[in-house]
């Protein structure tokens, strides 16, 4: 269980990451995000810097009912790019962050995952299922810590 | 201006099993940090271990012969869910005690001014009867005594800014108004003392419990108005620093974002306020600290301010 604390972003999260140009059609990133189960992808300019993260969320709500029209127009509404719905990203990890301080920040803001940025630029993703990962392969599988704690 | 370095090949030895944070290395990192030209000027020493007796003056003796009964011959023992001991570790703690002992002798002395051990295992954590959260005996606190007992100080001040509350030394404190104990550190946290409101047997207990996530703004901020100023009252012989790291932005056991420059800025406020009260005598003992990077960077600035850099780069 100790090994936990010394373990890195970089060494657990997904890398190259999937991401998107601002261009991409909608239906290409729900498809991307359907094949690789995410919960959303970044959205990158042609130098990798992150601009954006689109989810399933914000699929959800640009399909929000409106004054415009009475139902949905999926279709039309799945060639827009993506640009236009992205989300702006509140914050992202250093490689070196420390996978204690991950965890945290998923507690505090009910986050599901991070972009990992390294001089502006994506480098990786870094997702709750990554961190439940490094927790299960840093922990013998027999153990149970024996009082719960940490210090100095 | 001198400043002594203790440090003992024992320190290392001290083996706390595989991928515990509280690890050998953590002992390099200081070392390394503090082998650049710059740190040229430190007067580099090995100290003795303390005795039972000395360690007994604020640990129950059988706690402490308890602890040195339960270091096993080969292997690992934990004394807690947290806290490893090997074949070396009783002489690594003990040596511990001594360093701290030794550094306040040769500056209550006047042969040096200040003095940084670094020593494992820390200290804090130990209260006068248990051994916990990684730390053996009470280096800060012995020492504390050491100086009122073997000094004729009247007043010693322990200033504790590991990220983790010092529990054991509150314990052993509270009921020695010779002794302050003022501590910053992060709320809730591990061991999960340190309100406010815990004052001492004397008010000789100033506890400023910082917010998850707080940087230096709200340290700045509560060493200002709380800390330092409580310091300064309390008029002090000598000022013991427990240097914990760990409250440092890459930190992996706590959540609190300070940085280098706050470690050198606290430092630089902590020898003011010696120089004005007490010739400038700081003795300052590592506690925690657990991002070897960060670590050692940290200490640097510590110790450098500790040895009275005025230079531009360390100007915060």
């Amino acid at each position: 269980m100790f090994e936990f604390v010394s373990l890195r972003v970089d060494q657990y999260m997904s890398a190259p990451p999937v991401s998107v140009d601002p261009h991409t059609p909608l239906a290409e990133v729900e498809q991307l995000i359907e094949i690789h189960g995410f919960n959303g992808c970044p959205v990158v300019d042609a130098d990798g810097r992150l601009l954006g993260m689109v989810t399933g969320f914000d699929l959800i709500k640009v399909c929000e009912i409106g004054p415009e029209a009475l139902v949905p127009h999926y279709g039309a509404i799945m060639q827009r790019p993506v640009h236009g719905v992205m989300s702006p990203v509140p914050q992202t990890v250093d490689p070196e962050l420390p996978l204690t301080r991950v965890l945290q920040r998923m507690i505090d803001h009910r986050i599901t995952g991070l972009a990992v940025v390294d001089s502006d630029r994506l480098v990786g993703m870094i997702t709750r299922r990554d961190v439940l990962r490094a927790l299960r392969e840093s922990s013998p599988a027999e153990s149970s810590d024996p009082q719960e704690g940490s210090p100095s | 201006m001198s400043t002594l370095l203790f440090s003992d090949p024992v320190f290392r030895r001290h083996d706390t099993s595989r991928g515990h944070p509280e690890c050998p290395e953590r002992v390099d990192a200081v070392l390394d940090a503090l082998s650049k030209p710059n740190f040229g000027a430190l007067q580099r020493r090995i100290p003795s271990p303390a005795t039972v007796d000395r360690l007994a003056s604020v640990h129950e003796r059988r706690h402490v012969e308890a602890v040195l009964q339960a270091i096993p011959a080969q292997g690992h023992a934990f004394l807690d869910g947290d806290t490893c001991v090997s074949p070396d570790s009783g002489n690594a703690a003990l040596c511990g005690a001594g360093a701290v002992c030794e550094a306040v002798d040769e500056v209550a002395q006047g042969r040096a001014d200040t003095a940084f051990c670094a020593v494992r295992p820390p200290g804090h954590h130990a209260t006068a009867d248990v051994a916990m959260g990684f730390c053996l005996f009470n280096n800060a606190a012995v020492a504390a005594a050491h100086a009122l007992n073997a000094h004729g100080m009247n007043r010693v001040a322990i200033l504790d800014f590991d990220v983790h509350h010092g529990n054991g030394t509150q314990d052993i404190v509270w009921s020695r108004p010779g002794i302050l104990y003022v501590s910053s550190h992060q709320s809730p946290l591990y061991p999960g003392t340190g309100r406010a409101s815990e004052r001492g047997g004397s008010d000789n207990i100033v506890n400023m419990p910082l917010p998850p996530n707080s940087g230096s703004t709200e340290m700045r901020d509560a060493y200002g108005a709380v800390g330092l100023p409580a310091l300064e009252a309390f008029q002090p012989d000598l000022i013991i620093l427990s240097a914990g790291f760990d409250a440092h932005r890459l930190d992996p056991l706590a959540g609190l974002n300070w940085t280098e420059d706050d470690y050198a800025w606290l430092t630089k406020r902590v020898l003011d306020i010696a120089d004005r009260l007490c010739g400038g005598r700081v003795v300052s003992t590592l506690e925690g600290g657990y991002h070897l990077g960060a670590l050692g960077n940290s200490v640097a600035g510590h110790v450098r301010a500790l040895m009275g850099a005025s230079n531009s780069e360390d100007s915060c």
